[in-house]
């Protein structure tokens, strides 16, 4: 039987890491039992994610920004976009909340193979765990990032380690007042053409963001002749369960939640031909970040990019 | 234990839809449509469906409130009750009965507003009794009463389907009345032809063959337009017009200035589809009129109906099956309230407060001398207030503070009232007012009947035991009437209850509990005459001998779009939501289900002003600010905008302007002028609290 | 997979059938160790399944489907999954007893093997599920909007579907002979055993066809069902018939509340004794809300695409690998509950021909 109760854990660190983003630390309330599966470094892998329970506010899907370590805490990196974040951004260090997972399929094990990165705004949080265990691989992946401005470009502290270990681009769509200067988040394909150039002969790409723009990236890369089974996405959906009941998060007829949320391109474009009830045609965004709705991929309450949800 | 499902109605809109209530274990489960129900058959909107959740234990209040130092705490009943009686018994003594008064509540049962209206005349010896009838439907009672003779839809809504023409005025029954909307869409797909006049391209007007989008507040000149069509052709229903009806030439002199082109002007109507409007209308075999609070809710609300009378009359569409000329009430029981006499100028069954044989059959009737002032009408009782002559209110089930217009008025009356009683089930803008908060039983919890908006009284049935304390409205005043040392008021059974009323209205004296049950409801009139009802009304005349034609000239809204506030605001209701939202807003479904922008828009005049969809907004009146978000609406003509009125956070009638329908004193809430100033692009929208402790909601020009 | 042992019966195994004079003798049977629940005509006039205690004089009505189907007994409308009450989150399971689902038919029983599937791994359904024998009954008749046999749902019970099956014997002259019940499960022989019954001569399988036959035939022409099927399947629909069927959904959820194979849920928090509870109640994925996230970013914000989906849902067979046949199992309850009259009827008739 499926386990469809949170386990009780403790945020144990927060600090704000972006416009009306805040990094979240949390940790089992107990380990007297081992850790909880939740928190539990042999069971989660990068790309998945986990359900979290504001208590009283409701429950939606985060994915791991970093994932467990030994002492089973894991990162949440989190918008301000609904009730339950705004509650969520009222809790303090030491307040208890509830945690269930991890759910998901993660990011396929890349071994060594030459990696690309391309992350939008939020779209950072599911990937970086996985740009850890490439460095931590040794596999020396290449990150380009953009946000829509420089004080959206989240994930800071991880971003200053990176910088040390592998090549990391940056762009940001407006460069007013900022503090050094950026590719321009605008121009994607001028950029991606200026990452091939310089590094080429990439194996897989990973790519995380508003929806628009994963789009962009894919067309971009295939019609280059990059193989659509080498390119790898995640996406963002409602949810309310995590473990396929609920039906919140379709796309055509997978459950994004035990189906994704990370997708080959191949994989994805079937479904989307399959059912053409994926999205309403729109128009293909540069990476720069559609004003109207809130760039896809911080949107949800779970802000992390991943299969995450809201209400 | 297992399931049980009780047979009852839906508390929402005035369709009254059969659900059963599925219980277990004294716990509202859910609800089921009913089959077999005469109206519904087998169907139920998304807010019948959620009906279980608007009356659930959390929010509700479940004991008696008293406000000490600005805060409530429980009290128990008796204290309540006494607490209320020194009061009124003051300002009775003090100030005399004109300076009390009552709003009863279109939600509760007949039995509840047929007890508080009793109560209010006999106990408090006042006339001074509404309900928000004023703020939907008067124009409609006052304008039928002229023409036709009856307040109420002529027809049955069962008639959609027998009719082969469908007219829908200035609604949208698939958002307010879905079930009715339900028979529209069934009677469009079987073959019926649909002419719609609305300013907005609604649902229905997209699948009509005939849109007539014509502009706000034009609906006379539209009508008379139509009317001169008509009558130049020969295609109105001489025969009928000669038999049944008054004042033909007067109505058609009138009409004649209504030029197609100075009509088509008017509305923005093209002149080829006024003309085949009217030629559909006038040929129709048999043609269905319904109409909303397109019509009611500007200041010549009355003479809207009446026009759209003239319409119906002159081609002979009425008094047969498919006919009629219908409005659409809105809540659940806004017809029994009416029926019942919760208004200053009517006993129960329309029988005159001014009329001295009436009062004295009241006077017999009730063992009191009834009072003979006239009473005073909501706006009225709050306009007193403001004056220093008003000082006391009880008000049952209703939530001005949001629904009626230019809430900082209201806001301010209920402040100034020396003593305010509000008997409610949950903690509203109103109630927050109160000194003394009364726990109501909700619909799931007491026996009695509604009225729906075809004059249908069915059965309400108790599913569960009322939470905590709370009653019936009919048992609390029982109580009170006790205390005031009345007799007259000791009903055991909302039945008790019911036969009294019975027993005073000609309409109703055909019914009673086990006649209703064992037809599935009963249209009144029913009587000697009529014993088993009266489905289809005027099927051989009209109660005053003939109806009347009356000649009327179009006039603008009381407010017309300027250079400082360019744009019309018409507040709308949502498929979604209910009145103020305090059951609605209660489902986690529906609350889910609002759109996160609340003004809609077109999208050329939002772009115009450098607008995008969702992006926050300031809206403006001369009387009020608010803020929320912009929603690309194609169903918005250019220059019109719209705002839902169930949203306590931000509530559209900050900004309605309270000018008033001179007969009924109607206010016009489908027209007022307003601006649009954006916001930067990040802003959020602040609630109307948050406004309001900034001190800029009111209006600073 | 289900872990209880009802469930885990052997089926298929030879069957048994025996002669029954009246459907209330087993009814009556069951009582002494099950509470029985059956469709009782009801004050609503829905009919509803309730409890028949035993010495209730209640007849069973064999034509009787109640107009709500029997998917809230497992799948509850509303149910509490668990507690918080401040420190701990404790799951609540709900409170069962042996149940016996009396006079369940075909199109129902149907849907309760592709939920018993779908929920195979929800606590709460199996929780209520696993306590419950199902006795079926075969239809012997159309029903009203029932297209059961298009769909591959009945109009006889499947075996593999309840644990008993009543089926009645031929009327001659108008005048019922009995029944019979036939065995399908070691559950249901276990429930009978001791009944006494006598066994059925071996004409049984030939009258039950036969009789089966005679329903197929009733059943009015389903061309455009099945046109409909094959033209979701071919995604032949064009985009334009979905956006006008999507003006005429009034996102009621009526169709998905009548349905007996929906199975969406949403949950909510509910405040108590200074923690709260969380219950999970049936939604709709008609709704616009369905799919809304929290920045009002909504990948299904047009109602043609929703009303596809549903649709999609369930007659694709794109779902077939998962969930072993198509969503629909032919009851015409959406088609009735429909404000919008797109319920299966109309939409396969307009889709048919688009």
């Amino acid at each position: 039987m499926l386990e469809m109760t949170p386990t009780a854990v403790r945020l144990i660190e927060r600090y704000d890491d972006g416009e009306d983003i805040i990094h979240f630390t949390f940790e089992p309330v107990s380990i007297e039992a081992g850790l909880p599966d939740v928190a539990d470094p042999k069971k989660v892998s990068p790309g998945q994610f986990f359900m979290l329970s504001v208590p009283g506010k409701g429950e939606a899907a985060f994915t791991y920004a970093a994932t467990p370590d030994e002492r089973g805490h894991f990162c949440a990196l989190i918008r301000e976009v609904g009730q339950l974040t705004e509650s969520l951004f009222d809790c303090k260090p030491g307040d208890i909340l509830g945690a269930r997972g991890p759910f998901g399929k993660g990011w396929p094990e890349f071994g060594q193979r030459k990696v690309l990165v391309i992350a939008g705004g939020c779209g950072l949080a599911p990937v970086a765990a996985e740009i850890d265990a490439l460095i931590a691989n040794n596999a020396n992946p290449v990150v380009y990032f953009s946000a829509r401005s420089e004080a959206m470009l989240v994930m800071k502290n991880e971003r200053e380690r990176w910088h040390d270990a592998i090549t990391l681009y940056e762009a940001v769509d407006n460069q007013d007042g900022a503090s050094k200067t950026y590719l321009k988040g605008r121009e994607l394909m001028t950029n991606l053409d200026t990452i091939m150039a310089e590094h080429g002969g990439f194996d897989e790409v990973i790519c995380c963001g508003p929806e628009g723009m994963m789009e962009a990236v894919c067309h971009y890369l295939t019609d280059r002749g990059f193989p659509a089974d080498h390119i790898w996405l995640s996406l963002e959906r409602r949810m309310h369960c995590g473990v396929g009941l609920c039906g919140h998060c379709y796309v055509a007829h997978d459950l994004v939640c035990v189906d994704g949320p990370t997708y080959r391109w191949d994989q994805l474009g079937e479904l989307v031909v399959k059912e053409k009830f994926v999205q309403p045609p729109r128009e293909l965004a540069s990476m720069g970040h559609a004003e109207e709705v809130s760039d896809g991929c911080c949107s949800s309450e779970g802000g992390g990019g991943c299969g995450c949800s809201g209400f | 234990m297992s399931i049980k499902t009780t047979s009852t109605v839906c508390p929402f809109c005035g369709t009254g839809c059969g659900i059963g209530l599925r219980t277990e274990n004294g716990q509202l489960l859910g609800v089921e449509p009913i089959r077999n129900h005469p109206v519904s058959k087998g169907r139920l909107c998304s807010k019948g469906w959620n009906s279980a959740y608007g009356v659930e234990r959390q929010n509700r209040i479940t004991t008696p409130l008293i406000k000490e130092n600005g805060a409530f705490r429980p009290a128990s009943w008796e204290e309540a009750i006494e607490l209320i009686h020194e009061q009124f018994s003051y300002h009775l003594e003090e100030h005399g009965p004109t300076s009390v008064g009552a709003i009863s509540c279109a939600r509760a049962t007949n039995e509840d507003n047929y007890a508080i209206q009793k109560f209010t005349r006999v106990v408090l010896q006042t006339n001074n009794i509404d309900h928000c009838a004023r703020i939907c439907h008067s124009p409609s009672v006052a304008g039928l009463a002229r023409t036709v003779g009856e307040g109420a839809m002529t027809n049955s809504i069962g008639d959609v389907s027998k009719a082969d023409v469908v007219v829908v005025f200035g609604c949208d029954p698939t958002e307010s009345h879905c079930i009715i909307g339900s028979e529209i869409i069934q009677a469009k797909e079987r073959g019926a032809l649909l002419i719609v006049v609305d300013p907005r391209k609604t649902r229905l007007a997209k699948m009509a063959d005939v849109h007539l989008q014509l502009k706000v507040g034009s609906n006379i000149a539209l009508v008379n337009g139509l009317l001169n069509i008509i009558f130049a052709n020969g295609w109105e229903n001489k025969a009928f017009l000669e038999e049944h009806c008054l004042y033909l030439d007067q109505l058609k002199a009138s009409v004649e200035e209504y030029t197609l082109e100075e009509v088509s002007k008017r509305t923005g109507v093209p002149a080829d589809q006024l003309i085949q409007a009217a030629r559909i209308y006038s040929h129709a075999r048999a043609a269905f009129l319904a109409y909303g609070m397109g019509v009611t809710q500007f200041v010549s609300g009355t003479n809207n109906v009446i026009a759209i009378s003239n319409l119906v009359l002159s081609c002979g569409q009425i008094g047969r099956p498919g006919t009629g000329i219908n409005p659409l009430r809105g809540q659940n029981n806004v017809q029994g309230a009416c029926d019942m006499g919760a208004l200053p100028g009517n006993y129960p069954g329309y029988q005159f407060t001014n009329d001295p044989v009436a009062q004295e059959k009241f006077s017999k009737a009730w063992g009191y001398q009834v009072p003979t002032h006239p009473g005073m009408t909501s706006l009225g009782m709050n306009e007193a207030t403001l004056q220093g002559q008003f000082h006391a209110m009880m008000i049952f089930g209703e939530d001005p503070v949001v629904t009626d217009p230019d809430q900082n008025q209201v806001a301010k009356v209920l402040k100034k009232l020396d003593f305010l009683v509000v008997v409610e089930m949950s903690m509203t803008d109103t109630a927050s007012f109160a000194d003394v908060i009364l726990p109501a039983a909700s619909f799931a919890e007491k026996h009695g009947t509604f009225t729906n908006c075809e004059r249908r009284v069915q059965r309400v049935r108790k599913a569960i035991e009322p939470l905590g304390e709370c009653m019936a409205d009919w048992q609390m005043i029982g109580h009170l009437a006790r205390r005031f040392g009345y007799t007259g008021f000791d009903w055991e059974t909302s039945e008790e209850v019911f036969n009294e009323l019975a027993a005073l209205m000609p309409i109703y004296s055909g019914m009673s509990y086990p006649r209703i049950e064992q037809h599935g409801g009963l249209q009144w009139p029913c009587n000697a005459h009529a014993p088993d009802g009266t489905p289809i009304l005027h099927r051989k005349g009209f109660p005053n001998g003939k109806a009347r034609l009356i000649p009327l000239h179009h006039l603008p809204p009381a407010e017309t779009p300027d250079a400082d506030f360019p744009y019309y605001l018409t507040t709308i209701r949502l498929h979604f939501h209910y009145g103020c939202g305090s059951m609605t807003r209660k489902s986690p479904i529906l609350e889910r289900e609002t759109p996160s922008g609340l003004l809609f828009m077109n999208e050329q005049d939002a772009r115009n002003q450098g607008l995008f969809n969702n992006a926050p907004v300031g809206v403006r009146s001369r009387r009020g600010y608010l803020e929320t978000r912009v929603v690309f609406s194609e169903q918005m003509p250019p220059g019109l905008v719209s705002m839902p009125y169930h949203f306590d956070d931000i509530p559209s009638n900050q900004l309605t302007n309270d000018a008033q329908d001179p007969v009924t004193r109607m206010p016009e809430l489908k027209a007022c002028a307003i601006r649009i100033e954006p916001l930067a692009p990040t802003a959020r929208p602040r609630s109307i609290k948050e406004l309001r402790e900034q001190g800029e909601c009111d209006a600073h020009l | 997979m289900p872990t209880s042992n009802l469930l885990n019966n052997t089926r298929g195994q030879a069957l048994h059938a025996y002669e029954l004079e009246r459907p209330e003798h087993l009814r009556d049977w069951l009582q002494n160790r099950y509470k029985v629940l059956q469709p009782v005509h009801d004050q609503t006039g829905n009919g509803s399944w309730e409890e028949v205690h035993a010495g209730d004089v209640v007849p069973f009505d064999p034509a009787l489907r109640p107009v709500m189907s029997p998917k809230s007994l497992f799948f509850a409308e509303r149910e509490q999954m668990f507690t918080f009450d401040g420190e701990m989150f404790r799951t609540t399971t709900p409170k069962t007893e042996h149940q016996v689902l009396f006079g369940v038919k075909a199109c129902d029983l149907m849907a309760i093997s592709y939920q018993d599937h779908h929920f195979r791994d929800d606590p709460y359904y199996q929780a209520r599920r696993k306590d419950t024998l199902l006795v079926g009954i075969d239809c012997s008749s159309p029903c009203e909007n029932g297209f059961c046999s298009t769909v591959d749902a009945g109009p006889q019970v499947h075996q593999q579907n309840a644990d008993l099956i009543l089926t009645p014997m031929p009327s001659i002259n108008g005048h019922s002979h009995g029944w019979w019940l036939i065995c399908t499960s070691d559950h249901g022989a276990q429930a009978i055993n001791g009944m006494d019954l006598p066994p059925a001569d071996s004409h049984w399988r030939y009258w039950r066809d036969m009789s089966n036959e005679h329903a197929l035939a009733d059943f009015a022409d389903d061309t455009y069902i099945i046109n409909g099927i094959q033209r979701i399947n071919a995604r032949a629909v064009p985009d334009e018939v979905w956006d006008t069927l999507g003006h005429q959904c009034l996102s009621c959820s009526g169709c998905s509340q009548t349905c007996p194979t929906c199975s969406c849920y949403a949950v909510r928090d509910i405040p108590k004794d200074g923690g709260f509870v969380r219950e999970r109640f049936h939604d709709s994925c008609l709704m616009v809300g369905f799919q809304k996230e929290a920045s009002g970013a909504n990948p299904t914000a047009q109602a043609g695409r929703r009303v596809a989906r549903y649709w999609y849902h369930k007659f694709s067979s794109d779902f077939k690998a998962a969930n072993g046949r198509i969503g629909c199992v032919g009851c015409g309850r959406c088609d009735i509950t429909c404000p919008g009259a797109i319920g299966v009827h109309s939409v396969m008739e307009k889709i048919a021909h688009a």
